[in-house]
């Protein structure tokens, strides 16, 4: 038997043939248990992957009732005993080739071969460790549910469904990747979802001829059809509810097993602004606290490249006092204007990285040590000045406000910088076109990124401009099929 | 029903059909504003009524276009199967944009562009505008109305400076320039070429698009030529961009002064107005053809900026000027014309279509 393509390969009726392949194929892999045990006066084996399933469920509900089997005249007549008169666990699936055998048995199955069947019976008695539910750690709300997903993709399904118990709510569950065998699961309302994207999607998923796939980012750049763009066609979440909210949009959100991150499918860039506490706070002060979101993210972007470009080459735009004060603090740096926003700026980035990689107890004495320490010394000894120090600061925490949109920014606030200290607010125009053109041109499966705002739907404003309260919102009936643009 | 077309290239066919008019009317607006801040010398407020008037005759030039836009395809047929005249359309875009490049070197100095010199702020925009064309027209579309937003908080801010310093008594009744106004509307006006092309794509209400496109390019232009004699006023004279000595003079706030932002609208509207004309050309190329596609954004630009070496600015403006109504109202009336004696035909053979004799004007 060729061992490299066992995938296909059925498995024989020969017990002991059987059980020799299965070492053969795991190289003799510590994890992998097999046991004989005689059920019904057959000649069996028990298989597991240790860690993989729970031991007290298969000692109770498995290995008693079957050694309970009374004496069976064949191997047929013991599966179809089993199949038929025994409720041994939920999911029971049968596997007939090694492909499958693996699969389960590397998903926390057991699997019960016998002597002279060409097939195994699989028992779900799943009981790896797994991490429990906890406050998702990217998107924190105030008043919103404080689950997460976690990494298994069946506790991540039960949460969702939990929330949704509509059969039009779907999940399709399969396997990708030619070595991880990784579960996903394409989920999306039956009934709002436009169904050739779905067939879309699919046919995309399809396409993709991966070993792995170990978070995200491994199947994004399948499902994101614009080249070239800066900004995310698809949108990660982390919280039920809001998924929720997408799906009964007409989005499609893929689970993959492993990441606690689902994938949405398709994303506007307006959704960067939108977070779920703006729908339990009063209209008036989530309509507040929406453009302050959308100021934050113009002031991420642009406001040490405007302080850079106003008083390098249009001072005339400040009134004097300030010019005054600027001239002074200037006078002293070093460094000139971009180099000193660059300077800093990479200082943060750098900080920021070493924050975050590192143990969360030493994590917080990089930042006692970057903010007292090095900000502090920095701005005394007169390398860097208070007045670019502020503006920095400014732009770098109206940043956290968007945080989806933290990679844009930080490259973007950089190169405005370096546009704005080389030709002014002629530079800032012309990446500023240049930035809305690669924004204007991102679309995903024929969504724009840039809709409801361009091409304007007017009706959509009521949850971009404002927000209206719910008694108006549920009268929208809408879905994201009506931003679709035909070509 | 699902609207979703699966059996599309969702990475091309850049150049489609608008979502709604509004889109249409931004980047038609958005494009005749830049000719409009770059209107030459004023000769009075005879010029005002002549404006006026001017927009009047482009509404009746627009009427054979609007007609035949009731059909989409049109003019693609029509180009189709007449290529040269297709080419003449090409050759009118990039002479268009090439008026525009000039515009831009002789308006570049009264902006005080922080650059090593106009020829550097032109390569620059060059580089700029190489980029968006390769979005496509769609991406063009889409980024109008965000630049629409800027340009009319820049109006804003500009009547609010030049308020203060209106003075009616700078009009002067008896000079007459009247003509010159109606002349210099049209000259300003090539958008209704790109908008005869663009009208084949447009989904709904191209009437609606068009008539609050002309109505207003038309406000704006006459604001522009009241706000520059009545702010200005003799210091017109010696200007040639009349636009940039109004928002010099005409500043919102006292301890500062806030010309530099126009700036900003200056560039962008520039940038939509060759993107605009390089994508209409790209999507003439794209039907006439289909090999050369790929080429069509830089070869275009690339074209302008010949054009606009080598050509005198006056050469340039006389072609675009004399080619402006042939384009956009004489072959629009021919082939509306042609599709109507047909129907008749049909009509005397007993085929009766009759939403076309409707549909004639």
């Amino acid at each position: 038997m060729n061992y490299q393509n066992y995938q296909k390969q059925e498995i024989p009726p020969a017990l002991q043939e059987s059980i020799a392949f299965v070492r053969q194929i795991a190289g003799n892999s510590s994890d992998l248990l097999i046991n004989p045990i005689t059920v019904g006066g057959i000649s069996c084996a028990v298989c597991g992957c240790e860690g993989m399933f729970s031991t007290t469920i298969l000692t109770s509900l498995i290995i008693e009732p079957l050694t309970q089997i009374p004496r069976q005249p064949s191997c047929e007549a013991l599966f179809s005993h089993i199949q038929d008169n025994l409720l041994l666990s939920m999911d029971r699936p049968v596997a007939r080739n090694y492909g499958d055998f693996f699969r389960l048995l590397h998903s926390g199955f057991v699997i019960l071969l016998a002597e002279g069947q060409n097939k195994a019976l699989a028992f779900g008695v799943q009981g790896y460790e797994k991490r429990s539910i906890s406050e998702p750690s990217g998107e924190e709300n105030i008043l919103g549910a404080q689950e997460g997903f976690v990494e298994t993709i069946r506790t991540n399904l039960s949460l969702l469904r939990r929330r949704m118990k509509t059969p039009l709510l779907r999940f399709e569950l399969s396997q990708m990747g030619s070595l991880s065998r990784t579960d996903i699961c394409l989920c999306y309302l039956s009934d709002r979802v436009p169904p050739q994207l779905l067939r879309q999607i699919r046919k995309e998923l399809e396409s993709s001829e991966l070993e792995t796939i170990l978070s995200t980012g491994y199947l994004q750049a399948f499902l994101e059809k614009c080249r070239g763009s800066i900004f995310d066609s698809v949108s990660l979440t982390q919280r039920p509810d809001v998924l929720c909210s997408k799906l009964l949009e007409g989005r499609i959100a893929l689970f993959i097993d492993g990441t606690p991150f689902v994938i949405v499918i398709p994303k506007l860039f307006i959704e960067n602004f939108q977070t779920l506490d703006d729908y339990n706070y009063k209209p008036f002060y989530a309509a507040f606290s929406r453009w302050i979101k959308y100021l934050a993210f113009l002031l991420a972007i642009l406001l040490p490249a405007f302080y850079i470009a106003v008083s390098m080459h249009h001072p005339e735009l400040l009134n004097s006092t300030l010019l005054l004060i600027l001239t002074d603090a200037e006078s002293g740096a070093p460094l000139s204007l971009p180099v000193e926003s660059i300077f800093v700026l990479l200082m943060y980035e750098i900080i920021r990285e070493a924050g975050l990689r590192l143990p969360k107890a030493v994590g917080g004495a990089v930042s006692i040590v970057s903010g007292l320490i090095i900000g502090d010394a920095a701005v005394s000894s007169g390398l860097i000045s208070t007045p670019m120090l502020t503006m920095v600061a400014i732009s770098v925490i109206a940043g956290f406000v968007t945080p989806d949109l933290n990679a844009q920014i930080t490259i973007l606030r950089i190169l405005f910088i370096i546009a704005g200290g080389l030709w002014g607010l002629f530079g800032i125009g012309l990446l500023g076109m240049m930035t809305l053109y690669n924004l204007a041109a991102t679309e995903n499966f024929g969504f724009p990124a840039t809709v409801p705002l361009a091409p304007f739907v007017a009706r959509s404003m009521r949850d971009v401009a404002t927000r209206v309260n719910f008694r108006k919102m549920q009268s929208g009936n809408f879905t994201v099929e009506e931003y679709y643009e035909q070509n | 029903m699902s609207k979703i077309n699966l059996n599309q290239d969702f990475n091309k066919n850049k150049f489609s059909k608008f979502s709604n008019s509004g889109q249409l009317f931004c980047i038609l607006l958005l494009s005749g504003a830049w000719s409009v801040i770059c209107v030459p010398a004023l000769s009075g407020t005879g010029q005002i009524l002549g404006s006026a008037a001017g927009c009047l005759m482009q509404i009746l030039l627009c009427l054979p276009m609007l007609a035949l836009a009731r059909q989409s395809g049109s003019f693609e047929k029509m180009i189709k199967s007449h290529k040269i005249l297709g080419i003449c359309y090409i050759l009118f875009f990039l002479l268009w944009g090439a008026q525009g490049f000039l515009q831009l070197w002789d308006a570049a100095p009264a902006q005080l562009l922080p650059t090593s010199g106009k020829f550097t702020a032109a390569v620059l925009i060059t580089l700029t505008c190489l980029y968006t064309s390769s979005c496509g027209l769609r991406a063009t579309a889409r980024s109008a109305p965000f630049v629409m937003g800027l340009f009319l908080l820049s109006i804003a801010v500009l009547i609010l400076g030049a308020w203060k310093r209106i003075d009616l008594s700078r009009i002067d009744l008896e000079r007459n320039g009247f003509w010159d106004g109606v002349q210099v509307y049209n000259s300003l006006s090539g958008e209704l070429v790109t908008a005869f092309v663009l009208l084949d794509k447009a989904k709904t209400r191209k009437n609606a698009a068009m008539n609050s496109y002309l109505l207003s390019k038309a406000g704006f232009c006459i604001l522009i030529l009241f706000l520059s004699i009545t702010v200005n006023g003799r210091l017109s004279q010696f200007t040639d961009y009349p636009f940039f000595m109004l928002t010099t003079l005409s500043q919102p706030l006292q301890g500062q002064r806030a010309d530099a932002l126009y700036i900003l609208v200056f560039v962008m509207l520039f940038i939509l107005h060759i993107t605009l004309q390089t994508g209409v050309v790209g999507h003439l190329v794209e039907v006439l053809f289909p090999a050369l596609n790929r080429y069509a954004a830089p070869a275009s630009l690339a074209g302008m900026l010949l054009f606009a070496w080598f050509l005198n600015p006056g050469i340039t403006q006389g072609i675009t000027s004399t080619a402006l109504p042939v384009l956009a109202f004489l072959i629009p009336l021919f082939i509306r014309t042609k599709q109507f004696a047909k129907s008749i035909r049909k009509q005397n053979a007993g085929n009766i279509p009759k939403q076309d004799q409707e549909n004639f004007i």
